[in-house]
């Protein structure tokens, strides 16, 4: 069977799953939670979420985790998205600083860090900086050792909901430059330390998510080091690789803002309308069975997606359109997402890297 | 039962193997006249059964193009004599609008078919020719032209499959489904055919190469099935 047989089949079939339905049945109780403002509303669900049993999806059990596959929690995700969706702000949290710390951090770190993180307790994962460009090697905040401690300087941009974290997850220099990525060391550095500073970045859209942090010899221990020194890079590989955003849902909720503001007609309706059935499919996240699987479902919703937001775009362009897409404008969220959504020709690579390799394993094709 | 859902899996595994018309699973001048005689069951699964039952015998049935109406109709093909018998809807049922819904997605099955067998043909090429010591498949700017290809053909595969779960129109009149996932179809099997050619070495250009054979044949799918204006213009005149 090829890729495309294997997949178009997956996509017909629903995989149940025993774990993934039980927490979309709890969540059936919990729509609409709220609790004062959107901060608030923030720590208290992934609180309330701990208590039932559903804040920790895919921890290990050592650390009263459920274990689940990037998959269902994929799926997971999906759902709760629906119910609360100030929600998103905490995954990247639960899915790839908690993981990161029961890997790396030490007993100290883990210690005080993991329940508050499952109480609500939110981090930002801070890895870009101004003028290096995509490439994380070129890492330039310094950190120096003072003795037991470590003093720390530099610039972090692009660090997501920087406003409502406690701490950040910092990946600085302890080497030379010459090391590139062998002189990086990761940090957990509190965000209420002397010296730190938090500055909102404003973006075009009206979305208010991302910040800046500088830091001025911020003073931190040095059991606040994840994993060992020069071992950064090794560290930050959840973190990089890392989908922020599911872009599945942001071109539903633009296709949506989009169709309400006109009523489209004729072969650009058709074009949409079927897209958004097939993205419809991705967003629900229950097709994959294994990891492999999963991961070639990411990367096809992934461009799937940005095809249509693109289409999107056109559309608009030509009618002479700008709407809103809930509260935020279309035409500057269109370029936020195209630079947030990790380039697409890293997603159509690894795509084709599978698609040649599997066509290797088939062997020669029939004649 | 044999559902919808296999015969156009099946549409899609003989283009893509290279297999001729003849061996699509929708022939049948017995079929239209069982349908129009009121013969056949009632439902489309039955109308779908028959058409598979019908396999082997040498008459395909198609959705042609009869000039400025735009009303579907099946005629019937025989290799050496053309068009040898043409027939309208006889009735405004279901069954008939099922019929040539699922011609017109098998034909787009088919068309997808031939480009992807153009497609695996690239990436077999792509992995055997070695060029400065590693293979083709290595380089970066392959695999993203691999995987643009992919999600285009893919695309197109789901809206068809799709498509035949969704049909709804009555009488005479295509679904919408139907329509865009022909012109996905359409789209997609240019875009992946011309790509793929463009992947593949020169060898692919040479006359009765099987990606030549498959490259002229889409040709052919467009003439049979209607080219995207034609469908664009079915669309422009649904009430």
């Amino acid at each position: 069977m090829t890729p495309l047989q294997q997949q178009a089949d997956r996509f017909d079939s629903t995989e149940a799953n025993e774990d993934v339905e039980l927490f979309r049945y709890w969540l059936m109780g919990q729509a609409q939670f709220q609790r004062g403002d959107r901060a608030a509303t923030i720590r208290s669900w992934q609180g309330h979420k701990d208590r039932a049993g559903w804040g920790r999806l895919s921890w290990p059990a050592t650390h009263k985790g459920r274990e689940m596959s990037s998959a269902q929690v994929y799926a997971c995700r999906a759902a709760e998205r629906q119910a609360v969706p100030d929600a998103a702000a905490t995954w990247p949290t639960l899915d790839i600083v908690a993981p990161t710390l029961i890997e790396f951090a030490g007993e100290t770190l883990q210690a005080k860090s993991l329940a508050a993180i499952a109480e609500g307790d939110l981090w930002t994962i801070a890895l870009h900086e101004p003028d290096i460009g995509e490439d994380l090697r070129d890492v330039g905040s310094q950190a120096r050792r003072q003795g037991d401690t470590w003093l720390i300087s530099g610039k972090k941009i692009w660090c997501a909901h920087g406003k409502l974290a406690s701490h950040a997850l910092l990946l600085v220099r302890t080497g030379s430059v010459e090391e590139r990525e062998q002189g990086l060391t990761c940090f957990a550095v509190p965000l209420n330390s002397p010296g730190v500073e938090v500055l909102p970045i404003p973006l075009g859209s009206g979305r208010g998510d991302f910040d800046e942090i500088i830091l001025k010899n911020v003073e931190v221990p040095s059991w606040c080091m994840i994993g060992a020194l020069g071992q950064g890079w090794r560290v930050t590989e959840r973190s990089r690789t890392y989908l922020a955003s599911q872009p599945e849902f942001e071109a539903r909720r633009a296709l949506k803002a989009l169709q309400t503001k006109l009523s489209l007609a004729g072969e650009d309706a058709l074009v949409l309308a079927t897209a958004d059935s097939l993205i419809e499919r991705f967003t629900v996240g229950d097709a994959a069975a294994s990891d492999d699987a999963f991961a070639l479902d990411r990367l096809v919703g992934n461009l799937l997606a940005r095809a249509q937001m693109e289409e999107i775009g056109r559309i608009a362009d030509e009618a002479g359109l700008f709407f809103d897409v809930d509260g935020l404008r279309f035409g500057a969220l269109l370029n936020e997402t195209r630079l947030e959504w990790r380039p697409a020709h890293s997603i159509k690579q690894e795509l084709g890297r599978r698609i040649l390799a599997s066509a290797r394993r088939n062997g020669e094709i029939r004649k | 039962m044999i559902s919808s859902r296999h015969i156009l899996q099946r549409a899609l595994e003989a283009e893509e193997a290279g297999a001729l018309l003849e061996t699509s699973a929708y022939n049948a001048l017995q079929m239209a006249t069982d349908i129009c005689a009121g013969e056949y069951g009632k439902t489309a699964e039955d109308v779908l059964f028959g058409l598979s039952k019908s396999e082997g015998q040498e008459r395909p049935l198609h959705i042609v193009n009869c000039g400025e109406d735009t009303r579907p109709r099946v005629a019937v093909l025989q290799a050496e004599k053309g068009i040898s018998g043409l027939v309208t809807a006889a009735s405004q049922s279901r069954m008939w609008a099922d019929l040539v819904n699922t011609s017109a997605l098998i034909g787009s099955m088919q068309q997808l078919g031939a480009a992807r067998g153009m497609f695996d043909r690239a990436c077999a090429y792509l992995n055997n020719r070695v060029l400065d010591g590693r293979p083709l498949s290595d380089r970066e700017a392959i695999r993203e032209s691999v995987g643009e290809l992919y999600v285009c053909l893919f695309g197109a595969v789901m809206a068809c499959r799709k498509a035949i779960g969704t049909a709804s129109s009555v009488g005479d009149t295509f679904d919408r489904a139907t329509i865009a996932a022909r012109l996905m179809a359409l789209r997609a099997s240019q875009i992946v055919s011309a790509g793929s050619m463009r992947l593949h070495g020169g060898v692919a250009m040479i006359a009765g190469d099987p990606m030549d054979v498959l490259a002229l044949r889409q040709n052919d799918y467009i003439r049979i099935y209607g080219s995207a204006v034609e469908w664009r213009l079915r669309l422009a005149r649904m009430p």
